[in-house]
């Protein structure tokens, strides 16, 4: 096994990220390998870039030329979804350890009597804020899911705000956006497939990823 | 009879099973989805460009190096650095491998 010098490393960089799509020519395979062999931090690019091209196939990117996608939440949004949901299976699985099969009991009732169906009223919650911040929001269970109508006035104008909702198991839905109004009170309608006996808490965030609002409906 | 009939027609949809309404994994796979389409738009465009060529249309780097008239080493390395860079843009967001 010879000296790996970082001109080596250049050379094969490229082959590595081939490799990672599963593209790499086989007449070019006994090279990559043989430096492989020899360069550490070249088989640790290898493995990250292959963990990272199993994720791919889970995107759409075949219109990704065309304009921006406005569905498309952004990634500091996500990014902080991620890590509340995160943080609240580990809070979670705590929970259950300490609650023993008493509280696993009630959480298996609470979800047999959700999956039910059974119809819940419609409800008018507080949304909590910044200082000036007024707001509220009306959920009304409906067939298909729940409708929402936020109400709210005193926020900063221009700023586009995500409404998601987190479950009674802990996980994120996203039930749309709006934009706020300077001096403007703002009504906003909005829905959301997910039933309203599985609604436990309405969120709403700036595009950076920071709440803005939010309630707690139990 | 005819009433009959274009009743059944139209009614070629089944209701959502209650489960679907519920799954988190649909949601997980979702936010994956979101995620990497919003890594992939922070890409530079040149480096956006061979990872959709080669990647997504399945061309070679010979081929995507003929067209953009370059040479195909350069091709191979902006591909290494665009999934460094979406690597990394996944990170910020809060991926973890």
């Amino acid at each position: 096994m010879g000296a790996v010098s970082s001109q080596d490393c250049d050379r094969f960089r490229g082959l590595i990220a081939l490799e990672a799509f599963g593209r790499l020519p086989e007449s070019e395979r006994p090279g990559l390998v043989a430096h492989l062999d020899g360069c550490r931090e070249c088989r640790e690019d290898g493995r990250e870039l292959t963990e990272l091209s199993a994720l791919l196939p889970a995107a759409d990117l075949g219109n990704l030329d065309e304009e921006q996608m406005p569905g498309a939440l952004p990634g500091a949004v996500l990014g902080r979804l991620r890590s509340d949901a995160r943080r609240e299976r580990r809070t979670r699985s705590l929970r259950y350890v300490l609650g023993g099969a008493a509280a696993a009991a009630a959480v298996t009732l609470g979800l047999a009597l959700s999956l039910g169906g059974g119809v819940a009223a419609s409800r008018t919650v507080a949304l909590t804020g910044g200082q000036g911040v007024h707001a509220s929001l009306r959920l009304t269970p409906e067939a298909w899911g729940t409708s929402l109508r936020i109400e709210e006035s005193g926020q900063r104008g221009g700023q586009v705000l995500w409404v998601s909702m987190r479950t009674t198991s802990g996980k994120w839905w996203n039930a749309g956006t709006y934009r706020t109004m300077s001096g403007h009170a703002v009504q906003v309608d909005l829905a959301c497939a997910l039933g309203l006996a599985n609604i436990r808490s309405v969120w709403v965030r700036d595009s950076a990823g920071n709440v803005v609002l939010h309630a707690y409906l139990d | 009879m005819v009433d009959h009939a274009r009743a059944r027609a139209i009614r070629t949809t089944e209701p959502l099973a209650e489960d679907v309404a519920i799954d988190g994994d649909d949601v997980e796979r979702a936010m994956v989805e979101w995620q990497v389409e919003d890594a992939v738009r922070r890409l530079r465009a040149e480096h956006r460009q061979v990872l959709l060529e080669i990647y997504y249309r399945g061309r070679s780097s010979r081929d995507v190096a003929v067209e953009l008239g370059i040479p195909e080493g350069t091709v191979r390395s902006r591909l290494f650095y665009a999934l460094r860079s979406l690597r990394l843009a996944l990170e910020e967001m809060g991926w973890e491998p």
